[in-house]
């Protein structure tokens, strides 16, 4: 336990830490503050509720109203602020019935066939909430920086905070009391390890509460029950979950791939002769997935392949956007379960290998 | 208590650091001598479980040290070199950290902090940060976290580097003091270090030991081949190209040089009782500090 105390304290003490922490969180903002109005969710407020037929019909009717003012406009006078939200609900609207048809096609076209995974997808695709439209521009805004802004932020803290870990002793010449005392291997290996969860862990919470705080300022809290299809990444998921229960799981698998890529760069950290070697090292690591798919053509499985790194775990979107499967001697296995499978084996051998280069290391300076 | 060194060998790519090295350690002070790169520093990193020997095993009480693992890591106390530390941390604070790495709880490593900081004269400078602390300071921290967890061998390399000759002394009487009941290895350039406190001398030539004997054994090695003469300032360099010189010493208007041979260097050299000084001087060929 004391040396966890010191293993936090090592941690904590560096300012470099809270200085990177403000100017990403300063960076998230976009440098804008936008919000809405009492008036725009008053508008949202008398469209709630299931989407029926009838809601359909009367948004059709409503939005052909304004097309109808747009085509007739002349060149420059705009539509009066109601209207442009009014519009935005119109199409919201259409967005979320198409989902719910794209939904309805998909489960006609599966009938026609008998794959391994074909029984799976029904049964998901059946529990997929009824359309549903209600105020959630906090959620989906909430979600949206979970998946983009917090993946920088969460790696670049990882990064300056963990990779000195273990080449902060080889530097500062300590690791000659650390190696040969008692608890300087195993027992300080598990500190620092544990350490380094207790870090990544308040990294993860802090821009939780800065993304919830921010969001809840901006456009209140809005409505969590709403399904994750009415988000346009989320359009043809088979997944039957609401806006609250995929933040959680978003959030669960971040830090689980958080904590993955923690054990990397300890694992680096204590096989690299200094903090730069170590830094650049994870940070190559980290960065060129995203390169190597959004710069290079290439074939789906290898893309896929490419969303099981370190990144786009932390991304988390990859995992929820569509049906994906791997077969398991016959057994569909659902994308985030494998995921969590990926992460927790990843996350075993760093630490044994951890353990192992600890227990063997040394001085050589 | 013994401590057993068995045809210990460490290569490092092409160069042989160490060469068979068999010793038997008992209680007691063991100074070790050797010019640089004779392997000291080498040794004692082995003895202090940092680094693993290309072949060979240590033995204490008969048990490998490498399957005792942590319970031998317990038994020592290691000052290496170069004295690391966190510059951003107090001494005191610094000192808990090693504590709790030797695995002492709160309470011992508060009682065993202040106590080996009064040992080493700095429990007034203990809530000031070792970033800010002299050479010699350091040193002192260094030799304070060596001594935390009382341990049954204390491996110390070039512990009075650095320090002024107050503080040497001060060393010099704490290894003395403490060494009754365990072993201490020593290494050195300063053989006064070493003269009065040693049991034995260990002499390391490229990675050999090539000597294990008490001070006075060694001595009378090199009896009858220290010669101390008087000569002009001009016949200095005559002597320091074709003899081993130790001491120069201006004697009026005369310089006495203190020579290392085994033949008589001038028909008027005198005799003298040999010191370690001169005993690094004929294994080293090189003036001992």
């Amino acid at each position: 336990m004391q040396l966890l105390k010191f293993e936090l304290y090592k941690l904590f003490k560096q300012k470099i830490i809270y200085i990177t922490f403000f100017l990403l969180i300063i960076f998230s903002t976009g440098f804008t503050f936008e919000t809405t109005t009492d008036s725009e969710r008053e508008l949202y407020k008398q469209w709630e509720g299931s989407i029926t037929e009838e809601t359909l019909q009367q948004a059709e009717i409503e939005s052909n109203k304004i097309t109808k003012k747009i085509e007739g406009l002349e060149f420059g006078i705009p539509l009066s602020e109601n209207e442009q939200i009014k519009y935005g609900i119109y199409e919201n609207i259409a967005f979320i019935q198409g989902s719910q048809r794209n939904r309805e096609e998909k489960l006609k076209q599966l009938e026609n066939e008998n794959n391994y995974n074909t029984k799976l997808e029904q049964e998901m695709i059946t529990k997929v909430d009824r359309p549903y439209f209600s105020y959630s521009k906090a959620p989906m805004e909430i979600i949206d920086y979970a998946s983009f802004y917090a993946i920088f932020i969460t790696g670049a803290m990882l990064l300056i905070g963990l990779s000195s870990i273990y080449t902060n002793e080889t530097s500062s010449g300590t690791d000659n009391y650390i190696l040969s005392s008692k608890k300087g291997r195993n027992s300080l290996a598990w500190a620092k390890i544990t350490a380094s969860l207790i870090f990544t862990v308040i990294v993860v919470l802090a821009w939780e509460v800065f993304n919830i705080g921010i969001n809840f300022i901006k456009f209140g809290i809005g409505d969590w029950q709403t399904p994750i299809q009415n988000m346009f990444k989320y359009f043809f998921s088979p997944y039957g979950l609401n806006m609250f229960d995929f933040h959680l799981i978003q959030l669960s698998t971040h830090l689980l791939a958080a904590f993955c890529f923690a054990l990397l760069i300890i694992l680096v950290s204590s096989v690299s002769k200094n903090s730069l070697i170590s830094f650049l090292i994870n940070g190559v690591i980290f960065a060129i997935p995203i390169m190597f798919v959004e710069t290079v053509m290439m074939p789906n499985w290898l893309r896929d392949v490419f969303s099981f790194s370190f990144i786009y775990l932390m991304k988390v979107e990859f995992l929820f956007e569509g049906f994906k499967t791997v077969n398991l001697f016959g057994f569909p296995v659902i994308y985030p379960i494998l995921a969590v499978i990926w992460m927790i084996v990843m996350s075993i051998v760093f630490v044994m290998l951890t353990l192992q280069v600890i227990k063997n290391k040394e001085v050589m300076i | 208590m013994n401590l057993t060194i068995n045809n210990v060998s460490k290569n490092f790519k092409n160069k042989k650091a160490l060469n068979y090295i068999n010793l038997e350690l008992t209680t007691g002070v063991y100074g070790i001598l050797g010019a640089n790169g004779s392997g000291k520093t080498t040794l004692m990193r082995i003895l202090a479980s940092v680094m693993k020997p290309s072949s060979g095993k240590i033995l204490f009480n008969g048990k490998d040290i490498a399957l005792m693992d942590h319970e031998y890591r317990d038994l020592i106390g290691y000052l290496p070199q170069h004295v690391g530390l966190y510059k951003n941390f107090t001494a005191e604070k610094f000192l808990k950290y090693i504590a709790s790495l030797k695995g002492l709880s709160k309470k011992e490593a508060n009682e065993k902090v202040n106590e080996v900081m009064s040992l080493v004269g700095l429990l007034d400078h203990r809530k000031e940060k070792v970033g800010k602390f002299s050479g010699g300071m350091k040193r002192r921290v260094g030799i304070a976290q060596a001594l935390l967890n009382n341990p049954k061998i204390l491996i110390v390399d070039e512990p009075t580097a650095g320090l002024d000759p107050k503080e040497r002394i001060r060393f010099r009487n704490l290894v003395s003091k403490i060494s009754a009941d365990r072993i201490v290895l020593l290494s050195t350039h300063i053989v006064s270090d070493i003269e009065f406190i040693a049991k034995e001398v260990l002499i390391l030539k490229e990675g050999q030991l090539i000597k294990k004997e008490t001070p006075q054994k060694l001595l009378q090695g090199i009896e009858n081949k220290v010669w101390s003469i008087s000569v002009e300032e001009k016949d200095i360099s005559y002597f320091q190209e074709h003899y081993q010189v130790g001491n120069i010493m201006r004697d009026q208007d005369k310089f006495e040089l203190r020579i290392v041979s085994d033949s008589k260097p001038y028909k008027n050299a005198e005799n003298v009782v040999p010191n370690l000084e001169d005993l690094y001087l004929f294994y080293f060929e090189e003036v001992a500090i």
